[in-house]
């Protein structure tokens, strides 16, 4: 992969080329915590780098908490060729970007159908990502398969710091065409010895802190072959219902749509993001709600990320990013619930 | 520029031409769409009122491609009510599909094929009659069996006689209670399924299709698994909350099937391990 050193003193300048391609977000740490901020041309070249990704996903950018759908019955909406405003997003951890493929299996690559905004999102976003620079505490992405840095064929560009500055690796052709015309020198062994190093470290930190959650029974198995643990309940009975856990979450998409008239005699659809922790999420006409009791709804979203996605995919829907641990306000680890899962499980066994 | 794509969420304009009163609480809706609609039987539609939201229902009218489309519908809640109670022929309507898989009908071929459905739940099943009637040669037998609570909640009645003089087709009706004029066979719909009722389906042979509330789908599917069915022999048409249609909202769940886009209609050997099947 072709990488070249960028001095700190530069990153404005990088900026203000990478902003040729759309308007520029960039994660950056903040007093309380890594922040994504939409830049104006005076911030570009103020950049505090953040350790590790922030309290907000970049799914905000791709699927809006509220969009339009339609207009109906307005024969213009029937194809559509949206054209999204082109963005970059400078930052992206590695847990970030691994969310995007799990937007793309539903979104983008479904055989059947194809969500025309998402996609339009996707294509017109340069995905810049980012080595992590510590390892948070709830940050789990190694018990997931995922790195603290961005992992190849997941973004366009990428940075690490180093030594007085940066070094750009070029991830795609999309991103080497975005910094035509910018000039750099490559990166040196030495630069990219120390990022290796780093790198090195960061991931024995991970497992240092994450091995004892550390489950000898993948993920998957535990939770599609315990329905009836009493771990769920446990782990589930501080659980309000607040939702803070899939809002913060970056592959809880689930949405719902929304119809109302709008002007000129015509009507307007939304989608707007809900979740399954509210009680109403499966509520049946008929008064019917398979979902209805709060630790099947608790088990539900481990389900869905471990079990139902697996099971259609193959893969977790699930990053091990650690947002829903940092927000909850039950204070519940989705990593001590599976942890205990294994442990209930083997306990009976005996 | 880019291309245009199709826009999964724009429902198509659809006019309705005729309502029919059912019974006090059901109606089948006739419509007329600006183009031929295709669908398969079983598979199901997003219907739009306008303003007020989206509900999912399968076509009960004849499969195949046609700009005509009939959906027989209960009034039950938001969307439903303004149906029954501001809908007027003339007034256009939106559809969006058709989703899902629809009825293993090429897996019957050969077979008999035995029809459980309880109240409204003979609207689906309906369009699977039609399919199945236009091709009789090719199944043993179809043997009906609805209930519903009244003799006025029986829907479709204009048609039973029709279909009772199909060739190898056999209709069998009950209602829940007792009720003056009714001299047909009482009780829920599974009392159709005793041998002293007439039950004469060869178990070994056929396959169920079954549609109905989900507690008459519980009773029913126990009861068949009683009398000898194999889950592999059932397909029930399930029921959850919907919106998206095209597994993208990740509502519609039983176990890791999504209804909207690998069923309605699931074979009870596919989800019968699953927590909550019904309801
Ligand atoms: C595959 C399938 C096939 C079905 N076939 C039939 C059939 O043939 N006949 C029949 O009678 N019933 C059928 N049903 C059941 C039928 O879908 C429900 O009875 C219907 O959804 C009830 O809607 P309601 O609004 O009246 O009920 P409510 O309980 O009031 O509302 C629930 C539904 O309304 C929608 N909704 C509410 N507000 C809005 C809004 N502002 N914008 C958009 N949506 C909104 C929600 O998405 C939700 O799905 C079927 C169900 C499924 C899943
Ligand atoms: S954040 Fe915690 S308390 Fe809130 S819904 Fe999620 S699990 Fe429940
Ligand atoms: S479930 Fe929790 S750890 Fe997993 S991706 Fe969502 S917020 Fe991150
Ligand atoms: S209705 Fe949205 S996933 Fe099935």
């Amino acid at each position: 992969m072709d990488s070249f050193f960028l001095p700190e003193e530069k990153i404005g300048e990088f900026t203000e080329h990478l902003s040729r391609f759309g308007k520029v977000y960039r994660y950056e740490q903040s007093s309380s915590g890594a922040r994504l901020r939409l830049l104006s041309e005076d911030d570009y070249g103020k950049y505090s780098f953040p350790e590790i990704r922030a309290a907000e996903p970049a799914k905000f950018l791709f699927i809006k908490a509220k969009r339009k759908l339609a207009e109906y019955f307005d024969s213009s909406w029937k194809t559509i060729a949206i054209e999204e405003e082109p963005k970059v997003i400078i930052g992206l951890k590695g847990c970030d970007l691994a969310a995007i493929k799990i937007w793309d299996n539903v979104f983008r690559d479904d055989e059947d159908y194809k969500d025309p905004f998402y996609i339009s999102a996707r294509e017109n976003t340069l995905l810049v990502g980012a080595d992590c620079t510590s390892a948070g505490e709830n940050c789990f992405c190694n018990l997931l398969g995922n790195k603290p840095f961005p992992a190849e064929g997941e973004f366009d560009l990428s940075i690490s710091p180093v030594d007085g500055g940066y070094v750009v690796f070029i991830g795609s052709e999309r991103g080497k065409k975005a910094l035509d015309g910018f000039s750099m020198q490559n990166a040196s062994q030495e630069h990219l010895k120390q990022i290796e190093n780093r790198r090195n470290e960061i991931l024995k930190a991970l497992e240092e802190q994450n091995s004892k959650y550390k489950t000898s029974t993948p993920y998957r198995e535990l939770v599609e072959k315990n329905p009836e643990s009493p771990a769920w309940a446990k782990h589930g009975e501080t659980c309000v219902s607040c939702a803070a856990c899939t809002y913060v979450c970056p592959t809880c998409f689930c949405f719902q749509i929304y119809d109302k008239p709008g002007p000129d005699g015509k009507y307007e659809r939304f989608l707007v993001l809900d979740s399954c922790k509210y009680p109403r999420f499966s509520f049946m006409a008929g008064g019917l709600n398979p979902r209805g009791r709060l630790v099947e709804r608790f088990k539900h979203r481990y389900n869905h990320k471990f079990f139902h996605y697996h099971w259609r995919y193959e893969q977790y829907a699930c990053t091990g990013c650690g947002r829903c641990i940092e927000n909850c306000m039950g204070k519940i680890d989705m990593r001590e619930t599976l942890k205990d899962i294994e442990k209930q499980e083997q306990s009976h066994k005996q | 520029m880019p291309e245009k794509v199709e826009n999964i969420y724009y429902p198509l304009p659809a006019k309705v031409t005729e309502i029919i009163d059912e019974t006090p609480t059901i109606k089948t809706y006739r419509f007329e769409m600006e183009k031929p609609f295709t669908f398969r039987a079983g598979q199901f539609v997003q219907l739009t009122v306008p303003g007020i939201g989206e509900a999912p229902f399968t076509p009960s009218s004849k499969p195949g491609t046609s700009p005509e489309l009939e959906i027989t519908i209960l009034k039950t809640g938001r969307v439903t009510d303004y149906l029954h109670e501001k809908v007027k022929v003339g007034d256009t309507l939106g559809i969006r599909g058709p989703f899902g898989k629809g009825y293993p009908l090429e897996k019957m071929k050969g077979h008999e094929v035995l029809v459980v459905g309880g109240g409204v739940g003979l609207a689906p099943l309906r369009s699977c009659l039609y399919s199945l009637f236009e091709n009789i040669d090719d199944y043993k037998r179809v043997s009906i069996k609805y209930g519903a609570r009244t003799p006025k909640d029986l829907v479709f009645t204009y048609q039973h006689e029709d279909w009772a003089k199909m060739p190898k087709t056999d209709l069998k009706l009950t209602i829940d209670n007792p009720y003056p004029g009714w001299s047909g066979t009482v009780g829920v719909v599974t009392v159709l399924l005793d041998r002293e009722n007439g039950f004469d389906v060869d178990v070994n042979d056929a396959y169920v299709v079954s549609c109905g509330p989900e507690i008459m789908l519980k009773f029913v599917t126990y009861k068949l698994l009683d009398i000898g069915f194999k889950p592999e022999q059932i397909y029930l048409s399930m029921n959850r909350r919907m919106s998206c249609g095209v597994g993208m909202c990740h509502r519609c769940n039983v176990g890791p099937y999504y209804l909207c886009k690998d069923g309605p209609d699931m074979c009870y050997a596919k989800i019968k391990d699953y927590p909550n099947v019904f309801g």
